[in-house]
């Protein structure tokens, strides 16, 4: 006869088993994609492969959709320089404006800029990574900012700025951590005509 | 063979006190709350459809926005009300009223959010979103919740494994970032990371800093050694009972430090505590409430 209680320990084993993979499979994806290629590249029947390919994908996709696919690599390269991003709107009068969004107003409290703001550096670090993710900022900008003074948005415009900090073998000399030369890049313009 | 599997049974199987458990619910219900606090602002911003990712237009799409609870309720009522019902279960949560419904509600709630838009989810949501995960297995409301009040039949000790999921990933998180570091920057090993860390505008709060000059690169090689010290023996040293209250501390006071030290991380450090919490032992959890006359 079946022994239920059994049968509950080895499911919750594999359940187990499943999420440690996961962990190891999401963190170390070089060494397990190398050893899953020398066991895959042996001289197996191609139909085993794709059936093995196939569910693999399956699986993976479902530990990304129950949020257990985290790769936990924070602060493991570090920053050499200071960054900041700026978001200007120009209007048809062309004047220009920095954007009163969080971290770039300057009338703010230290509750807003360090609580409240708490998501805005990871939301542009990961926006910046893709042209379409600030094209749908851009759209985002240009509803909310539509009118200055009544005067129409004509488009947004993404900045960068970097300023090195000073490295450790000239800190000695120097009254303070960082250079002097700011650098500026203009990442992206998108305009807000047709919107 | 035979006793290996005794082995995992025993590890696995067995039944525990969940005192510190209870103890865990309750701090990272305060985080969870807090995190609920500060996000008000931003509501409608980061989680409307009309939001930051403007998903009503052909743009960016995250691969689960659709799957996500925030995509389903928007079509009925406004996403303000989202965050009234996330902040009640965190608040029911946290105080232990219908404890198990609360965790699977607060699972489903977060990794909707990351769904929903994950260019704002961050290290801290993935964190929760594992606790909470395990969590919704266990059961977190034995001591100090109002299920116990209402329901004062005394319950079965439940099974330890979810518990030891989560001591599992909290350890493997600690060796995973631990060797991460000493591979991928050679500041790690040179003892300069803390230096820029803590000076770069965004993640460290150089503005506590200006007073010390160069005598920080010294402050730097003790932080950035004594990082890669908890993160690579933690799990050594809390695996043996008579360091493993040590080493709860130690990362404990690690934890506290980032909070004093850097930006924006805090949520995350909140959270890492509260898992450490489970690593003490029932015992030593029940001594420290009965002293502070919490637990009698």
């Amino acid at each position: 006869m079946l022994d239920f209680s059994k049968l509950v320990k080895v499911l919750i084993s594999l359940f187990i088993l499943t999420n440690l993979s996961a962990f190891i499979y999401f963190n170390y994806p070089g060494k397990v994609t190398r050893l899953a290629n020398k066991i895959l590249n042996l001289p197996l029947k191609e139909e085993i492969v794709k059936n093995v390919k196939k569910p693999l994908k399956k699986i993976r996709t479902f530990l990304r959709f129950i949020g257990l696919s985290n790769r936990w690599n924070m602060f493991c390269n570090v920053n050499k320089s200071n960054y900041w991003f700026l978001i200007r709107a120009r209007y048809k009068n062309s004047k220009e404006i920095v954007l009163p969004l969080p971290l770039q107003t300057t009338n703010t409290t230290i509750l807003d800029r360090y609580f409240f703001s708490f998501r805005e550096p990871k939301f542009l670090i990961s926006l910046f990574k893709e042209s379409l993710r600030e094209k749908s900022y851009a759209h985002f900008l240009c509803r909310t900012y539509k009118t200055n003074e009544g005067v129409p948005i004509e488009k947004v415009i993404f900045e960068y700025y970097e300023r090195n900090i000073i490295n450790s073998k000239n800190l000695k000399k120097s009254s303070t951590y960082l250079e002097t030369l700011i650098t500026k890049e203009i990442l992206d313009t998108f305009s807000c005509n047709n919107l | 063979m035979k006793t290996l599997f005794k082995i995992w049974n025993n590890f696995f199987f067995s039944k525990f006190d969940p005192v510190s458990a209870s103890i865990f619910r309750i701090l990272l219900g305060i985080t969870i709350s807090l995190m609920f606090i500060a996000e008000f602002p931003d509501w409608e911003r980061f989680y409307s459809s009309d939001g930051v990712l403007s998903l009503n237009e052909e743009l960016y799409k995250p691969p689960f926005y659709k799957q996500s609870i925030f995509f389903l309720f928007e079509k009925f009522l406004p996403v303000r009300y989202l965050w009234y019902l996330g902040f009640i279960f965190s608040i029911t949560f946290t105080i232990g009223l219908f404890t198990k419904f609360s965790t699977i509600f607060l699972y489903v709630f977060f990794i909707s959010k990351t769904h929903f838009n994950p260019l704002v989810g961050a290290g801290y949501d993935h964190l929760i979103v594992v606790l909470l995960f395990y969590s919704c297995f266990t059961s977190l409301n034995y001591y100090l919740s109002f299920d116990n009040i209402l329901n004062k039949k005394r319950k079965e000790f439940p099974l330890v494994w979810p518990i030891r999921l989560i001591q599992i990933s909290i350890m493997l998180i600690y060796i995973t970032t631990g060797l991460y570091k000493i591979v991928s920057d050679p500041a790690w090993l040179n003892g300069e990371a803390a230096y820029w860390t803590i000076v770069q505008n965004i993640w460290g709060r150089s503005n506590i800093f200006p007073l010390l000059g160069y005598k920080i690169l010294f402050f730097s090689k003790i932080a950035t050694y004594f990082t890669l010290l908890v993160e690579l023996l933690f799990p050594v040293f809390v695996c043996i009972p008579a360091t493993r209250l040590f080493a709860i501390l130690t990362a404990i006071f690690f934890h506290l430090m980032l909070i004093i030290f850097m930006n924006y991380v805090d949520f995350f450090q909140l959270s890492m505590i509260a898992a450490l919490l489970l690593f003490v032992p029932d015992y030593k959890m029940k001594y420290w409430l009965a002293r502070a006359r919490i637990l009698k």
